[in-house]
């Protein structure tokens, strides 16, 4: 054979091949979610191979069945056999052949993808997901916190820490083909790179200096229609209602702060030269208003276009509305700076919220297999009684010593109803005096 | 041999020329339930599962309503919850596990080997009454609320979370004491075809139901002690706040995953293989032709019976289970495809030049072969460990499981009831009004479950009482196709009872099958056979010593069925060694 006939050959064959393979590439598509991550193109092209493998299978058998059933179909009852062939070793083990193949080579692809979607990256994006009954709760490194949205960068690999307060929780984002259960008492990973941004996700608003007239009306026009849509749609759906409800609130505190700002500024001001008529403060506010819509508006249809995040596995009656919005942004995209709280109370309310405190603290769940509950029970002048059977006053400074000793070193001085002491936090010195500061505003209710 | 079989009749009528059977040899319901003969147990375990299969299909039908529309159609999510759990333990306890092996089993295989009843009647009985029992706990928790766990009892949610106590507590009792139904049944069975085997039966002359009875009872016997501690464990979590599975007490909820898939995967089995069982002997008998690859077809039982046993962490790939340990259950799980591959062509070999005749019991038979092959061939989805890390939880795997198990077993069931039917009750069903239930329900059947793969490969998870709008034409689809399988089964039942007072008497062998039952009365006397005439045992597929009557509208025997002594192996002579001396001890 020459290095020439040779030559033509593979690339022939590479050529029919390719073909195949695009020309049957396409066929089960319409099966599968959109592929908006990493792992997808794999695991679609195992679902390819096995749907083929599937298909090919059963149409053999079936036509063979049937063929058979025909061909051979008893006219006569007193009609015969025409064979009692009763086994052939050789036959039976020639067709356990191709079935080994195809089970060997599906194997094969279903765990080369599955060592992928274990091995996460080092450089990845973390966040920490926290899921409970019945929703989503993100931390984002720089301490934002969302429920139910999660924002993530395109073209960066992702992961995902995530712990659950309560029953087992399963989060599956079916457009990024992962899946895995998420439960209390222990951390679970999966990590993926999101492929396109959501469409409008970092949408420029534009701002009221730059709108004509025009623009705002139109603005104005469109926000109200949506609205009105938006209305239709709390009949129309149980899930959406939720969601509507939240933008209705948004749409209001908007509106609000833009009124009262805008006020505070006017008084502000070293008396204007002429002062502001009630028309053109009305105006003013209203223009406020439809800026504040028309970004929370943004907002809120980038959540609408964002992929879909399930809770797969059984966890109770809100099991079925236990969505998330996925958002996808544009590569490099970090989330917006949080502002934390300088007054001492309000921040140490804010890390109560965002270290996970409130996972056991502030849940019904918790409170009734024993564990404190900070705002519903209230702490502070509390008689706590220990596991070692002292009990300890909360109150001064006997009280302060005692909540940071509990903060930083969770297995010393346990409450006698806890059933297990709390895990070791993430919390540095200074935040825990911030959120003893907040303790200290929670009176004792009272048993 | 001559063709005179059939007209002996000593000892067959009493003194008022009625024939005499194992259904009035006594009557009144007392009679009943004190009964040690295996057909009536069968029987009354016939009436009691296709009862319970009534019950999960009205909750079945009662999901598939609600899911006509997203949100609330029918019911609260609450109430959905609970609605689908009962319509899954139901369906798994009550009716596909005890369904075959129980009812047909029961009534069938003794007749098979030729003996007069199973080694322990008495114990029979008692696995009927613990049926009972827990049949009543099941339905019992339904005063307590309703249980809204699945079917799988999954913690922490079942042990501390769910706001249904004391139902749970009452339904894990009820499948408690089912166990105990089944491990005795299995005991029963396993001690019946090594005992009492008929005079000269081999081994390898037992038919391929009883190969498949006995790998379940292994099954049976094994696992299901499993599944009644880890139910205890449960409950006393539940009741006592004993940390085992809640990881708020220090416990771990995937142990409880492990225990559970641990029984429960092999249960899929005990569901799956007695159907194998009843497909490969009707195919054989509506072909007219030996079964092709018997020791294939037997060992491949046993085989799968065994693996069985090694694959439950396939149920675990996206729980928190290692990587390591999800890679070698997604290997073994593959392995087990090939035995079952291997059935599927020796069934297509037995009807090859066969004469094949498409009775009910056939069109059941090949519809099985359909729904299992769908069924299995989507096993490859889920096996693999890529493409199941999506499909787990959806609705790709529910369309899976149902094709296999209900698929597998209703069909395979819904085979053997047509095939031997006429034994059980001596009366001939109508062929047209049976084939046109048959249509209904296979193309319901499919109707319903052949969306729910594109809906589950799109992303729908299962167990969600809210969808989004763009799966509501699948679950329409679906919707449709059980009020059509719903309508199939309620004309099914129709036909058969309606020949139970319009039937024709049915004959000794109307379809030409070649097993021992057919050698007998259709329904059997009291003693499985006529005393004048032993069963003559033989090759259990020898279709050359049947021969069909016009005047008797059925088959008679008329030759001894060939001995095949020629094929027996080097394990065969080892195994039947040990065993010679029980032959026949009680049988005949």
């Amino acid at each position: 054979m020459t290095a020439k006939f040779k030559f033509i050959l593979y690339s022939g064959l590479l050529l029919v091949a390719s073909a195949g393979r695009s020309a049957l590439a396409g066929v089960f598509d319409f099966m599968y979610p959109r592929e908006e991550s990493n792992h997808a193109s794999h695991t679609d092209f195992t679902f390819d191979l096995i749907n083929w493998i599937t298909v090919v299978s059963f149409i053999g058998i079936i036509v063979v069945m049937v063929y058979f059933a025909v061909r051979y179909r008893r006219k006569d009852p007193h009609q015969r056999a025409e064979s009692q062939v009763s086994h052939s070793t050789s036959l039976e083990l020639v067709w356990s052949v191709p079935p080994i193949i195809a089970v060997a080579a599906i194997f094969w692809y279903g765990f080369s993808g599955f060592v992928e979607l274990r091995t996460p990256p080092a450089n990845c994006y973390t966040i920490n997901v926290e899921a409970y009954q019945f929703g989503w709760q993100f931390t984002h490194p720089n301490g934002l916190v969302e429920t139910n949205v999660l924002q993530v960068p395109a073209g960066e690999p992702v992961k995902l820490v995530m712990q659950s307060r309560d029953t087992i929780h399963s989060l599956y984002i079916p457009a990024f083909r992962v899946k895995q259960d998420v439960l209390r008492g222990r951390f679970s990973m999966l990590w993926f790179m999101p492929l396109h941004p959501t469409d409008g996700a970092d949408f420029d608003v534009p701002t009221g200096d730059k709108l004509d007239e025009f623009a705002r009306k139109e603005l104005a026009r469109q926000v109200e229609k949506e609205l009105v849509g938006n209305k239709q749609k709390v009949v129309e759906s149980v899930v959406n209602s939720e969601r509507d409800k939240r933008f209705d609130d948004l749409t209001k505190e908007a509106s609000e702060t833009a009124a009262k700002q805008f006020e505070e500024q006017s008084k502000a001001k070293p008396k204007p030269e002429k002062p502001l008529t009630k028309d053109e403060l009305q105006a003013a506010a209203l223009l406020k208003k439809k800026q504040g819509l028309a970004k929370d508006y943004q907002y809120f249809l980038a959540q609408e276009r964002g992929l879909i995040l399930f809770c797969a596995e059984l966890c109770g009656e809100g099991h079925s509305l236990m969505m998330a919005r996925v958002v996808v942004h544009t590569p490099g995209w970090r989330p917006p700076a949080v502002e934390i709280p300088t007054d001492p109370v309000e921040r140490g309310a804010f890390y109560f919220k965002t270290k996970g405190c409130i996972a056991c603290h502030d849940n019904a769940a918790m409170a009734a297999v024993g564990y404190p509950q900070m705002i519903t029970q209230g702490i502070w002048g509390k008689d706590e009684k220990l596991k070692d059977g002292r009990t300890i006053k909360i109150e001064g400074d006997e009280g302060v010593a005692y909540l940071h000793k509990s903060i930083m070193e969770p297995a010393a001085d346990v409450v006698a109803t806890a059933p297990i002491p709390m895990p070791q936090q993430q919390v540095t010195e200074d935040e825990a005096k911030y959120i003893i500061e907040y303790f200290k505003t929670l009176k004792f209710k009272g048993n | 041999m001559t063709t005179t079989t059939t007209t002996t009749t000593a000892g067959l009528y009493d003194s008022e020329g009625q024939e005499k059977n194992y259904l009035n040899h006594s009557k009144g319901l007392w009679s009943w339930l004190t009964t040690l003969d295996h057909k009536r147990i069968g029987v009354m375990y016939m009436i009691c599962v296709l009862s319970a299969f009534l019950l999960g299909g009205i909750f079945a039908l009662l999901v598939r309503t609600e899911h006509l529309t997203g949100g609330e159609t029918i019911m609260s999510a609450e109430t959905y919850n609970r609605v689908f759990t009962l319509h899954g333990a139901v369906m798994v306890f009550l009716f596909i596990i005890p369904g075959i092996p129980a009812a047909l089993g029961n009534f069938v295989m003794p007749i098979m080997l030729g003996t007069l009843d199973v080694v322990f009647p008495r114990l029979n009985l008692m696995s009927w009454y613990l049926w009972m029992t827990g049949g009543v706990f099941f339905v019992a928790s339904l005063a307590f609320g309703g249980i809204d766990t699945g079917w799988t009892f999954y913690t922490p949610y079942s042990t501390t979370y769910s706001p249904y106590g004391p139902a749970i507590i009452c339904a894990l009792s009820g499948a408690f004491i089912l166990g105990f139904s089944s491990i005795l049944t299995g005991v029963n069975f396993l001690a019946t075809m090594h005992m009492l085997r008929a005079k000269g039966m081999s081994w390898f002359q037992m038919p391929l139901f009883c190969w498949s009875l006995y790998a379940t009872a292994i099954m049976q016997i094994l696992a299901t002690p499993v599944l009644a501690i880890t139910l205890l464990l449960l409950i006393a979590e539940r009741t006592l706040s004993i940390g085992i599975f809640d990881p708020s007490l220090g416990g771990d909820p995937v142990l409880f995953q492990h225990f559970f898939w641990f029984y429960s995967h092999p249960a899929v089995y005990i569901m799956i293989l007695p159907a194998m069982g009843v497909v490969s002997d009707v195919i054989a008998v509506y072909s007219h032709k030996h079964i092709f690859g018997y020791k294939f077809i037997a060992f491949s039982s046993v085989a799968i019976a065994l693996l069985g046993f090694l694959v439950w962490g396939h149920h675990l790939f996206v729980s928190g289970q290692s990587a390591l340990l999800g890679t070698i259950f997604s290997l073994i799980t593959f392995s087990i495809a090939i035995p079952t591959a291997i059935k599927v062509f020796n069934w297509l070999a037995t009807m090859y030049k066969g004469s094949i005749d498409l009775k009910c019991a056939m069109l059941y038979a090949m519809s099985f072969i359909w729904v299992f092959s769908i069924g299995g061939l989507t096993g490859l989805h889920c096996a693999a460990i890529a493409t199941d890390v999506h499909l787990h939880d959806t609705y790709f795997v529910v369309a899976h499981f149902h094709y296999v198990m209900v698929g597998g077993t209703v069909f395979g069931f819904l085979a053997g009831l047509h095939h031997w039917w006429p034994k059980i009750f001596g009366k001939m069903y109508d062929e047209f009004w049976g084939l046109v239930a048959w249509a209904l329900v296979f193309i319901g059947f499919n109707l319903t479950f052949f969306p729910q793969f594109f809906m589950g490969a799109q992303g729908m998870p299962r167990r969600y009482w809210h969808y989004e709008p763009q799966f509501q034409a699948y679950h329409v689809a679906s919707t449709i196709g059980a009020y059509m399988q719903g309508l199939g089964f309620v004309l099914l039942a129709g036909v058969l009872l309606y020949s139970l007072f319009a039937g024709k008497k049915a004959p000794r062998n109307p379809w030409g099958g070649t097993t021992l039952e057919w050698q007998t009365t259709s329904p059997p006397p009291l003693e499985n056979f006529p005393h004048d005439e032993p069963p003559i045992v033989g090759d259990p597929y020898d279709f050359h010593a049947i021969e069909y009557k016009e005047e008797l509208e059925g088959y008679v025997l008329v030759a001894a069925p060939a001995a095949h002594d020629a094929e027996r192996s080097i394990v065969e002579e080892i195994v039947e060694g040990a065993e010679a001396d029980s032959y026949g001890s009680r049988g005949n």
